[in-house]
């Protein structure tokens, strides 16, 4: 008898909610105008994203460690009161107003337009070695 | 005969990308409707769900297009509930400390006015009229269900999710689903009244 009872009260249950759903989905058939015209717009800017460019795994990865491997190095060298291109140069100690200019280097490097530089490495190694090749020719 | 090779790469690619859009695009407009409600329900105003579905769709866009469509669902409903769930906590924090900020400065302040506010739909009467009284009584009662039980509710009945796909889009056990569940039906039956609807 009670397992009678439960069985009708879950068909009910069952009837009640596919009733409902019916409801609830035919109320989203029915929204007015402005709203499917924003939905419309909200997808299209959602593909839209499908259109963009995914920067490459790996080119992100190497940026990254590169970056990071930059900054460690500029810490280390203003920790250690010696600007390292200048050490190269000459083993004496550098002035202070040195490594300020090389924390101003630096930063420069951070902004933006500079990593298109960087980018361009190549062509800088290109003109340096084209500049060391003419070498001879301009004092000869 | 490599350019060739590289322009042949370049139209398979444009072509995947647009079979990917087409297939994307249906997805969207498939669901995109029953979204909207979905997140009405829960946040009780539409401008705040607009933005939510949009958020969802981007995120999935974004983060699973290259997905089999298949997975494309249970996906996208996790991430609208994950944004539903965000908006609600953030609400909750904004009424807690707009609470906090007038409760000795206005007496007359002391219920709480955000929480209290209609939702825009009630200032439309049209929308109120064309709504039959049966699916606004059941909207009310859905409305006032916890938020657990409501998505379950939501995500099983309206959306025809099975247990499991639901407890995949909530992110819980099917034991959990099956409980909230049927809490839930339970609820809103008695609720509603034998003779609803």
């Amino acid at each position: 008898m009670s397992g009678e009872a439960k069985e009708r009260g879950q068909q009910r249950d069952q009837q009640f909610a596919e009733t409902a759903g019916r409801m609830l989905r035919q109320s989203a058939e029915e929204l007015d105008a402005a709203t499917l015209s924003r939905l419309n717009q909200a997808r299209q800017k959602a593909l839209a994203e499908l259109q963009r460019p995914a920067a490459s795994p790996w080119i992100s990865r190497w940026a990254t460690l590169g970056a990071g491997a930059a900054a460690a190095m500029l810490v280390i060298a203003l920790w250690t009161g010696r600007a390292p291109v200048n050490e190269l140069v000459s083993p004496a100690i550098v002035p202070l107003a040195e490594m300020t200019d090389a924390a101003t280097d630096f930063e420069l490097l951070l902004e933006e337009d500079d990593l298109e530089m960087i980018a361009d490495l190549e062509f800088f190694a290109w003109l340096s070695d084209a500049e060391l090749d003419m070498e001879p020719g301009v004092t000869g | 005969m490599d350019g060739r090779q590289a322009t042949g790469l370049d139209d398979e690619r444009k072509e995947s990308t647009l079979d990917q859009s087409r297939a994307m695009d249906r997805f969207l407009a498939e669901v995109e409707r029953r979204a909207f409600r979905i997140a009405q329900i829960a946040v009780r105003d539409p401008d705040d769900a607009m933005d939510i579905v949009q958020d969802a769709m981007i995120r999935l866009v974004r983060s699973y297009a290259k997905r089999p469509a298949a997975e494309w669902k249970p996906l996208f409903f996790r991430i609208l509930r994950n944004r539903i769930t965000d908006h609600q906590r953030r609400q909750g924090v904004s009424r807690r400390i707009f609470a906090w900020f007038t409760r000795d400065t206005d007496s007359d302040l002391a219920s709480d006015p955000v929480a209290d506010a209609p939702a825009r739909t009630a200032d439309r009467p049209d929308r109120q009229v064309a709504m039959s009284d049966a699916m606004t009584s059941l909207q009310a009662a859905v409305t006032e269900l916890p938020a657990r039980q409501q998505q379950a509710f939501l995500l099983r009945a309206m959306e025809g999710f099975d247990v499991a796909a639901t407890a995949s889009a909530m992110g819980c056990s099917e034991g959990s689903v099956k409980t909230h569940y049927s809490r839930a039906v339970r609820t809103l039956r008695s609720v509603l009244g034998d003779h609803w609807p």
